[in-house]
């Protein structure tokens, strides 16, 4: 194999690595802060296999890309932050279950399957990070903010 | 180009664009143009020189693009089957104007305009010479139409709109791929040696090329049902009317007159232009089938409307059984049906759209259509009774008035078919159809004498107005309304109660009994200096109708004479279809320079 | 001074003039004397159809004089004013060896006249009662609300009528057929605000539509076999066919067109009924003039007929059957004018029986019946009017009693009637019956004729009752104890001199016009020379000796005589015996049969109307229910897709993130593949 070639499967190996680490954790992870750094590592992910392209083909191509791929994360990462921050202030939780307005108007909103009880911890005044299947907590009746469709 | 076809055409968009204001300039600014067009189509077809050539053409480029093929084009012409529509519609649209003149009172100038917007449409689909342009005609009445049942409609107005509109763009749809299947099979399969790189949307020219080189039987089977889907939703043929009486009882009364008059009759010219001309192989092998889809809209349409309770769901289904009359004669595709046919078509649209201006004026002054509300309306009004009168007559095919012209021609016509003309393999079904249509003749007697009888004959008695104005007359009333009558509702029965109960006049009635107590007649209404008979204006509106009525009846072959060059043309390769496919070949008179005295002697 | 082509135009253009006109001025100008431009015109049309027959006359006596002429020639003329439709070559010439006429093929309907002898007594006869009965009405509508719309319908009527019998092709015909009977339908309900009087308008019209769509079917038929409508060119080729099914088929067809316009059995319904209208319509349509066009359409088929015997036989047997139906219901009605209705119905199927029996003797006696019938009949309704006026409307005749010197000339010339329907020699009425029973018995000598024996026995038996249920009305209403209606208050007298001028005057035609017809020969040797019965001179028939002659007209004397004692011994006696009689003929069912007017009203309800409504209903049912629901149903799909589909929107992005990697590796899978 010749070795730029053997050289690009390696990183793409690793870009492909990348998205799918960031894609599990985007699907399986219920913590919005969580769920933005998957989406962060899944760009990472396609940024690589981009600069791998452009040293591949030896232009500027792919590295433009990249870069411009930061720069908007770099925005994105602002913008979503602070988005979550004014999420987490409406209802205490980072749980993004706790928010489905984009759902149909007369589905039945997600539940959790009750656990188990958990032992009994104090309450931290920082965001925590829930585990995964707790049913979210609200603050008041979700249904009042609903939109009338 | 064409001046005068052209100002006819857009003068009423314009004037829809421009009028404005309130009432009363509105009204009289829409009645102004309205007879600018009629007289426009009178000077036209006074013009009319006869023959098969166009005439009054204006042909422009519309889209012409240099990168495609396409070659679409503002072509306008009229032509012996056009004309007569042409001139129907403008004439019906004075009517239509004037029928509401009092009883519209909302945004009378919205609803004005509305109209005028819906006569250039209408007559923008009988002058179209291509087929996008005809197209475009085509659905933009649905627009305009689709706003005044709407808003100016009564109880299920808007149920009825949608429900009208969806019905009828779904077939036409289907219409359209159709008409778009015929212009590529002609653009792949060009008739000449030579193709011409050019993507003809003339339906001149795509009828020439596939009288030069038909299509494939199978294929023209199914872009024939593929047209057919929207012209007989449109039309309505059976079983795919019912979106008509609804629309017909809840639309206002120029809005029934206009669809009854004009807007059905689209659907049959589209069978007369283009699946007749075009498709003439699958006309010819589904005659039987097509044959006894009208005859069925016949009887039943008939027989139903002698079950309606409501004068004006009666109308809209002895218009399913009129306008089964005219489809049996179009698809029977022979020179004498064809020309009923299309006679017929005129004389429903002056028939019927006079019954609904009629019931229009009843409804303005008893604020009911219920045929129980009513009884001996004949003397207090006897002006309204006697164009009643002359408009049932003509409706079931009194000789001396318009249906008989049409009819007798138009059933002549399809009798030939079974008994005296090639349909070899079908001989037998075509008679027993020309047999069972006259039954549709004694129906149609039946229910609208029954109707009349009812409505204008035995003792007098007037319904109740001093009750407040019914939904969709008053404003406030409206608005209540409107929360509820949006949703699709569960089934159609609980819209319509009425229809389950059999006519509240007791059908003792057909057996004459004069023994029977009169019931007493109801003290005459309050106010009764309100209810008076025909104004001038109303007489004004039903005169023009009742005297072509006469006219058509006492001399059809005025028109006949006018229509028939270019119908005997369309239906040329339809009866040539038949004879090829019965293998027998049909002589006549006209293909020989002297009359063969064929089997003389033998 | 005029020519015929002119007279031809003026008979039926005066009425309609004048019907115009009384329309158009009614209201405002003429009010109360509406009558006066209808019945001039009316009288004016009757001097215009006396000088038509003179000239026709003229032109036969120098077709006679003229050595070496053909008497089977006929004498006609045709004129066309303009032509209604024009479609050339509408038909493709027969394939299977049939022979073309000249015009095959050429739907052209020209609204063209004819006179010929037939047409030329139908005309006179029906502008003469028409005069005759407008002048009646005079007295009898005057102060009716509807004067001038009353005397706008009958000028109407005439001028269809006298159209319809000088219509020269089917389609003409067809035309004024169904215009006489808006008319009838109209004129039936001029008192519309009485429902009976509105249904039985519409029944009539109804019923006669039923037949109109066989006489229809019959047309499209001889269009589709002659390649055209005009008389002339249907009689002429119709040779070609003889025993073609066709024929039969048109002739049977034709003959169902007659039965409902002439009122014979099975669509003889609607006739009772009509009498709503009034008097003097039924006198005018429904006895003398309207109802007779059926006859007159089968005489002017004649040519078909002759070529389609079992046509022939169908239309003898119907014609007897309804003689003998209407005869036996007539006896036992007690409304007067029923009475008449059934007398007429009775008579018409004597008509049809001559017809059937299709011989040159037998259709000129059918005419000359018509003829006579509608004088007799005329004169018989008029003075029903008459009592009906002076008795305020009351007809039923177990009210009335002795009113001969009340009403004196009324009662003088409804005797006449009497005795003229009855065949009474030497009134007009025994000449025409006789010729009805002589043709018959000459028929039944030929070949086929037994149906015509039993046919003439029939007709015999016709004549006894025909007495019976004449004389027995007329001795209850004017002989016996005087009885007048509460209706008619204290001061019952004859009515004025415009209603009994045209009662003499009808009664005198009731009394002489048969016997001048028969004794000068001039009515059956005019009637000869129509084009239409020129086929029928070749048809040989047996001599009739003078013995015969003899020996029926007694017998119909006889047979008069006898039921005519009875008539005077059962009603002018005590009431005993007549409740004795009825009581007898009830074992068997007759009585109640005959009073019931053999139950053809709730059968047709029964069998016909209630059937069909209820379908009617049905389909209205099923209209709504499914296929309108089909509709909606229909309409419902993108409703109930979405909901299948809502599920899926459920508000959890990882949800939405993981469908969306679905569609990737789909794609993905796609590209690869």
């Amino acid at each position: 194999m010749h070795p730029e070639i053997a050289l690009l499967n390696d990183f793409l190996l690793v870009g492909a690595l990348l998205f799918g680490v960031g894609l599990i954790g985007f699907v399986s992870r219920r913590n919005m802060i969580v769920m933005f750094l998957s989406a962060e590592i899944m760009l990472q992910g396609v940024s690589l296999s981009l600069a791998a392209w452009g040293r591949f083909h030896n232009d500027f191509g792919g590295q433009t890309l990249v870069l411009l791929i930061i720069a908007v994360a770099a925005c994105e990462a602002a913008v979503a932050l602070a988005l979550v921050l004014t999420l987490f202030h409406r209802r205490g939780s980072l749980d993004i279950a706790a928010w489905h307005f984009l759902r149909e108007a007369n589905q039945p909103p997600f539940r959790d399957a009750p656990l188990p009880e958990e032992p009994a911890q104090r309450r931290e005044p920082w965001p925590r990070l829930p585990t995964a299947g707790v049913r979210p907590e609200t603050f008041g009746e979700e249904n009042d903010y609903r939109p009338r469709v | 180009m064409d001046v005068l076809l052209l100002t006819s055409l857009f003068l009423p968009l314009a004037g829809a664009l421009l009028l404005g204001g309130d009432r009363n300039p509105a009204r009289w600014g829409a009645l102004a143009i309205a007879l600018a067009v009629l007289g426009i189509a009178v000077a036209l077809a006074a013009r009319y020189p006869g023959g098969t050539a166009p005439f009054a053409s204006t042909d422009w480029p519309w889209l012409d693009w240099t990168a495609a093929p396409i070659d679409v084009r503002f072509h306008i012409a009229l032509d012996g089957l056009s004309l007569w529509l042409f001139a129907l519609t403008a004439l019906l649209m004075v009517v239509a104007v004037l029928v509401g003149w009092e009883a519209i009172k909302d945004q009378a100038s919205l609803y004005y305009r509305l109209l005028l917007v819906l006569e250039t449409g209408m007559l923008g689909v009988f002058v179209a010479r291509d087929i996008i342009l005809f197209y475009v005609f085509f659905e933009f009445t649905l627009i305009p139409l689709f706003f005044l049942i709407g808003i100016w409609g009564s109880r299920q107005r808007r149920w009825a709109a949608m429900k009208f509109f969806l019905f009828t763009l779904a077939g036409s749809m289907l219409t359209f791929l159709g008409l778009l299947a015929v212009v590529l099979w002609v653009y792949y399969h060009p008739a000449g040696e030579a193709a011409s790189g050019r993507m003809t949307f003339s339906i001149a020219e795509l009828t020439a090329a596939l009288g030069a080189r038909p299509m494939d039987p199978t294929m023209q089977i199914w872009i024939f049902l593929a047209l057919f889907a929207g012209f007989a939703v449109k039309a309505p043929l059976w079983p795919l009317h019912t979106w008509l009486p609804l629309a017909h009882v809840e639309a206002p009364a120029a809005g029934s007159v206009l669809l009854a008059g004009v807007l059905l009759k689209v659907g049959v010219y589209g069978f007369v232009r283009f699946s007749l001309p075009m498709l003439p192989q699958a006309a010819a092998t589904l005659m039987p089938w097509l044959l006894w889809i009208s005859l069925a809209g016949v009887i039943y349409g008939a027989l139903v409307a002698l079950a309606q309770s409501d004068i004006k769901r009666l109308i809209a289904y002895s218009s399913v059984s009129h306008l089964g009359f005219c489809t049996l004669g179009i698809f029977a595709a022979n020179r004498l049906s064809v020309a009923g046919g299309v006679l017929q078509m005129v004389n429903h649209g002056l028939a019927t759209g006079g019954l609904f201006a009629v019931v229009g004026m009843l409804y303005e002054r008893f604020h009911t259509r219920e045929i129980a509300d009513f009884g001996g309306l004949a003397r207090r009004f006897p002006r309204l009774a006697f164009f009643t009168l002359v408009l049932t007559l003509s409706s079931i095919a009194l000789p001396g008035l318009a249906g008989f012209a049409g009819e007798f021609p138009l059933l002549a016509g399809v009798f030939q078919r079974g008994w005296a003309e090639p349909a070899a393999p079908h001989a037998l079904q075509l008679r027993a159809i020309a047999v069972l249509s006259l039954a549709g003749v004694v129906l149609g007697a039946w229910y609208m004498l029954w109707m009349y009888q009812r409505v204008f004959f035995g003792p007098e008695r007037l319904p109740d107005t001093s009750s407040p104005l019914p939904l969709g007359e008053g404003p406030g009333v409206r608005a209540a309304e409107d929360s509820g009558s949006g949703q699709w509702p569960v089934a159609s029965g609980q819209y319509d109660a009425t229809i389950d109960k059999f006519p509240i006049s007791n059908p003792q009635s057909l057996i004459p009994n004069p023994s029977a107590a009169c019931p007493h007649p109801s003290p005459l209404p309050k106010g009764e200096g309100t209810i008076r008979d025909l104004s001038p204006r109303e007489i004004f509106c039903l005169t023009p109708l009742v005297a072509m009525i006469f006219w058509i009846g006492l001399q059809p072959g005025f028109f006949l004479d006018r229509m028939r060059p270019t119908l005997d043309d369309l239906i040329a390769p339809v009866t040539r279809a038949c004879e090829t496919a019965s293998g027998v070949q049909a002589v006549f008179n006209s293909d020989h320079s002297t009359p063969t005295p064929r089997g003389r002697g033998g | 001074m005029f020519d015929v082509q002119t007279l031809l135009i003026l008979i039926p253009a005066l009425p309609l003039a004048a019907a115009l006109v009384t329309a158009a001025l009614g209201t405002r100008l003429l009010r109360d004397r509406s009558h006066a431009p209808v019945v001039a015109a009316l009288t004016l049309s009757f001097v215009a159809s006396v000088l038509l027959v003179f000239q026709l006359q003229e032109r036969i006596e120098e077709r006679a004089a003229q050595p070496g002429s053909s008497r089977s020639a006929g004498v006609e003329e045709v004129v066309a004013r303009w032509s209604w439709i024009n479609v050339p070559d509408a038909m493709p010439h027969p394939v299977d060896g049939r022979i073309e006429t000249p015009g095959w093929g050429n739907f052209s309907i020209e609204v063209s006249l004819r006179a010929d002898p037939l047409t030329a007594v139908m005309l006179a006869m029906v502008t003469c009662i028409s005069a005759l009965v407008a002048i009646y009405s005079i007295g009898y509508m005057r102060g009716d609300p509807g004067y001038w719309r009353f005397f706008a319908y009958v000028g109407l009527f005439v001028f269809s009528m006298t159209m319809l019998v000088s219509a020269s092709n089917f389609l003409l015909l067809y035309v004024f057929w169904e215009l006489v009977g808006l008319c009838s339908y109209l004129l039936i309900g001029f008192w519309y605000e009485r429902p009976a009087a509105a249904a039985a308008g519409k029944k009539a019209f109804l019923v006669n539509r039923i037949g109109d769509v066989g006489f229809a079917l019959g047309i499209f038929l001889i269009w589709t076999t002659f390649g055209t409508l005009d008389f002339s060119g249907v009689f002429q080729s119709v040779g070609q066919y003889a025993g073609d099914w066709r024929v039969t088929a048109i002739c049977l067809l034709l003959f169902l067109g007659a039965c409902g316009k002439s009122a014979q059995f099975p669509l003889h319904v609607w006739l009772p009924d009509a009498m709503e209208g009034p008097t003097p319509v039924s006198a005018l349509i429904h006895a003398a003039t309207m109802v007779a066009a059926g006859v007159y359409m089968v005489a002017r088929c004649t040519p078909l007929f002759a070529f389609a015997p079992d046509a022939q036989y169908v239309v003898a047997v119907i014609g007897g059957v309804t003689a003998l139906l209407g005869a036996i219901i007539a006896i036992t009605q007690t409304d007067l004018k029923r009475i008449l209705a059934y007398s007429t119905i009775s008579h018409l199927g004597y008509m049809f029986v001559a017809l059937g029996t299709c011989t040159l003797l037998s259709i000129t006696a059918g005419m000359f019946h018509l003829i006579t019938h509608a004088f007799f009949k005329a004169l018989l309704f008029l003075g029903a009017g008459s009592v009906m006026y002076a008795a305020g409307g009351v007809i039923d005749i177990r009210r009335l009693g002795g009113l001969r010197r009340r009403l004196p000339v009324t009662y003088t010339t409804f005797l006449a009637g009497c005795l003229s329907i009855a065949g009474v020699v030497p009134l007009a009425g025994f000449w025409s019956k006789d010729a009805i029973l002589l043709s018959l018995h000459d028929r039944s000598g030929l070949a086929g004729g037994g149906l015509f024996e039993i046919l003439y026995l029939t007709t015999l038996l016709g004549v006894v009752l025909i007495d019976f249920y004449m004389f027995r009305p007329f001795f209850l209403v004017f002989h016996g104890a005087e009885r007048i209606p509460p209706e008619a208050g204290d001061h019952l007298h004859e009515s004025p001199g415009s209603m009994t001028a045209p009662l003499v005057v009808l009664a005198f035609g009731s009394v002489v016009v048969g016997a001048y017809f028969e004794w000068t020969h001039g009515f059956a040797h005019f009637l000869s020379f129509t084009p239409s019965f020129e086929c029928l001179a070749q048809s040989g028939h047996t001599a009739i000796g003078t013995a015969d002659k003899w020996r029926i007209a007694a017998t119909g004397s006889v047979l008069t005589a006898v039921g005519i004692a009875a008539a005077a011994m059962l009603y002018l006696g005590s009431g005993k015996a007549v409740a004795l009689l009825a009581r007898a003929m009830n074992v068997f069912g007759l009585y109640s049969l005959s009073y019931g007017k053999f139950f053809f009203d709730p059968i047709y309800n029964a069998f016909v109307v209630w059937p069909l409504l209820s379908v009617a209903r049905l389909a209205a049912w099923f209209d709504l229910s499914a296929i309108d629901s089909l509709v909606d149903r229909c309409g419902r799909i993108p409703k109930q897709a979405g909901a299948a589909l809502r599920p899926a929107q459920n508000g959890l992005v990882q949800f939405y993130a993981l469908a969306m990697v679905f569609g990737v590796l789909v794609l993905l899978g796609i590209m690869l593949m």
